[in-house]
C-alpha cells in the first residue's frame, strides 16, 4: 500500500521496516494495518513501527523484548529452518494468530 | 527535573479509541478531486459530441476551472502529509500494489492534458485573454496547434477524468483493514458523485438556458444512479460482516444518522433531484440556483462521512486502559 516504497521487507525476511528518507507521511500504511501497529514519529513526521530490533537481529541477537522478558515467554527465530526453536514450538504447541480473517498472514504466533 | 514520557505504539490518539489520521484535508481533497473529474469529463465530452451551440461554456470555458479546483485540492492534500519535505518521493517510483501511487501519477498526468484543453479552447472560451497573448508568435502557434488537435486532447481527457474520479474510491476500498471502505461500490460511488458535482457546477455557472437545461438533465440522471449505488452500499453493509454491521448501525440510528440521511441523502440528493425535475418542467424557476449548490454540499458531506466513518471501523478491538487525553496535559 506504500506509494513510495518506504515500507519494505528487510533482507528478504518477513520483517517490515520503514525508510524515513522515502516516507512522505501520507499515513496510508496506518490505515492499511488491521492491528493499528504503526505510528507517526513526532516531531519528524515519518511513519514507523516495531523493527523487531533488526539492528540486533543482523548481529544474531534476539529482539530486545525477547531478551529481556523475565518469564522467557517470547521466542524469536527463523521459521524456514525446521530445526529452529520457533519451528519446533509451532509443531508441538497449539497456536493462533490475531485476526487471520484480514488475510495478511501474520507471522506473530500466540502459543495457547 | 527531567521527565521522559514513553508512549507505545498503541497508546496514541491517532489509533485510540479509533483511527484518526485523516481529517478535513482529505475530505476536502476528495471532494475537489471528484469535482475536477466531473469538470474535465464534461468539458471533453461536450466538445467531442459537438455541443458547441448547446453548451458553449462547457466546451470552451469549463476546463480552466478544473485546473483551479484540483490545485486547491492538492494544496490540502499536501497539508495532510506529516513528512512534507519528502513529498517528491511519490515521484521517484511507481508501486503497482499501491493505489496511492497510481493516484500520485494520475494527478501529475492531469495537468498537461488540462492545460492543453484550456489552450485548445482559449480563443473561443476566454477571447479577451487570447487576444492579449495572440500577439506573441510562439503563443499564437501553440494555440493554433492545440486547436487543431482539440479533439485528440479531449479523447485523452476522458480516461484521465474517469481515472481521477474513480481512483480515490478504489484507494479507500483497497484497505481491507477498514471494513466500511472495503467495498467495490466505493470507486463507482465517488466517480458518479464527482461527475454529479461537475455537472451541478456547470449548471450553476452556465449562462445559456440550453446549457443549464442540458446539465440539469445530466445531473438528474447522475443523482438517480448515485441513489442506486448508495442503496446498494447500505444493503451490502447491512448484510455483511460484524464490522460492516457496526458501520451501518452508525448510519441507521447511530452517530452518523443525521449527517447521512438529513444532509447527504435529503439535502444533497433527494431535494436537488426534485428541484431539478421541476426546473426541467418549467416550474419553480426561482429555486434554480439552489439545486446545484445542494449537490455540491452533498458531495462534500459524502466525503466527510466516508473519511470519518471508515476510520471508525476495524477488525480488531482492543480495550485500552490508557487515556490518550492525558497526553494533552503535557503541553
Amino acid at each position: 500500500m506504500c506509494p513510495t516504497g518506504a515500507s519494505h521487507r528487510w533482507n528478504d525476511s518477513n520483517i517490515v521496516l520503514v525508510d524515513p528518507n522515502k516516507c512522505t507521511g501520507c499515513k496510508a500504511c496506518i490505515a492499511a494495518c488491521p492491528y493499528d501497529a504503526r505510528l507517526i514519529m513526532h516531531p519528524g513526521g515519518y511513519i514507523d513501527k516495531c523493527t523487531f530490533c533488526s539492528h540486533r537481529v543482523e548481529k544474531g541477537l534476539d529482539p530486545a523484548c525477547v531478551s529481556t522478558c523475565p518469564t522467557h515467554c517470547m521466542h524469536f527465530g527463523v521459521l524456514n529452518d525446521p530445526s529452529s526453536t520457533v519451528s519446533e514450538l509451532l509443531r508441538t504447541r497449539k497456536h493462533k494468530v490475531l485476526n487471520p480473517e484480514t488475510g495478511n498472514e501474520p507471522n506473530v504466533y500466540y502459543l495457547i | 527535573m527531567f521527565e521522559e514520557i514513553l508512549v507505545s505504539a498503541r497508546s496514541n490518539p491517532h489509533i485510540d479509541p479509533v483511527m484518526s489520521v485523516w481529517g478535513w484535508e482529505i475530505s476536502v481533497y476528495l471532494f475537489m478531486g471528484g469535482l475536477t473529474a466531473g469538470i474535465m469529463f464534461f468539458s471533453a465530452l461536450t466538445l467531442l459530441l459537438r455541443k458547441d451551440d448547446e453548451a458553449p461554456f462547457a466546451v470552451n470555458g469549463l476546463a480552466l476551472l478544473g485546473l483551479v479546483v484540483l490545485s486547491l485540492g492538492m494544496t490540502t492534500l499536501f497539508l495532510d502529509l506529516d513528512h512534507k519535505l519528502f513529498v517528491w518521493r511519490f515521484y521517484t517510483t511507481f508501486e503497482p500494489t499501491s493505489p496511492m501511487s497510481y493516484g500520485a501519477w494520475i494527478l501529475i498526468l492531469f495537468y498537461p492534458v488540462a492545460i492543453l484543453q484550456v489552450l485548445s479552447t482559449l480563443r473561443t472560451g476566454y477571447g479577451l485573454v487570447a487576444s492579449l497573448v495572440d500577439g506573441v508568435p510562439v503563443i499564437a502557434a501553440v494555440l493554433d496547434w492545440a486547436e487543431r488537435y482539440r479533439r485528440v486532447i479531449a479523447w485523452l481527457a476522458i480516461p484521465i477524468a474517469v481515472a481521477l474520479g474513480i481512483y480515490t474510491g478504489i484507494l479507500l476500498s483497497a484497505f481491507s483493514a477498514r471494513p466500511f471502505w472495503n467495498t467495490g461500490l466505493l470507486g463507482p460511488l465517488f466517480l458518479i458523485s464527482g461527475l454529479s458535482t461537475g455537472a451541478a457546477l456547470t449548471a450553476l455557472i452556465a449562462r445559456s438556458h440550453s446549457e443549464r437545461r442540458l446539465f440539469t438533465l445530466i445531473d438528474i440522471g447522475l443523482i438517480a444512479i448515485e441513489l442506486l449505488i448508495v442503496a446498494l452500499l447500505l444493503v451490502n453493509l447491512a448484510t455483511g460482516s460484524k464490522p460492516q454491521l457496526d458501520a451501518v448501525a452508525k448510519l441507521l440510528g447511530g452517530s452518523y444518522t443525521l449527517g447521512f440521511w438529513g444532509v447527504f441523502v435529503a439535502l444533497g440528493l433527494l431535494l436537488p433531484l426534485v428541484l431539478e425535475f421541476f426546473e426541467i418542467r418549467g416550474s419553480a424557476r426561482s429555486f434554480a440556483m439552489l439545486a446545484p449548490v445542494l449537490v455540491l454540499v452533498g458531495g462534500y458531506v459524502l466525503r466527510v462521512i466516508a473519511v470519518n466513518l471508515g476510520q471508525e471501523t476495524s477488525w480488531t478491538h482492543y480495550t485500552s486502559e490508557f487515556n490518550t487525553h492525558l497526553l494533552d496535559r503535557l503541553h
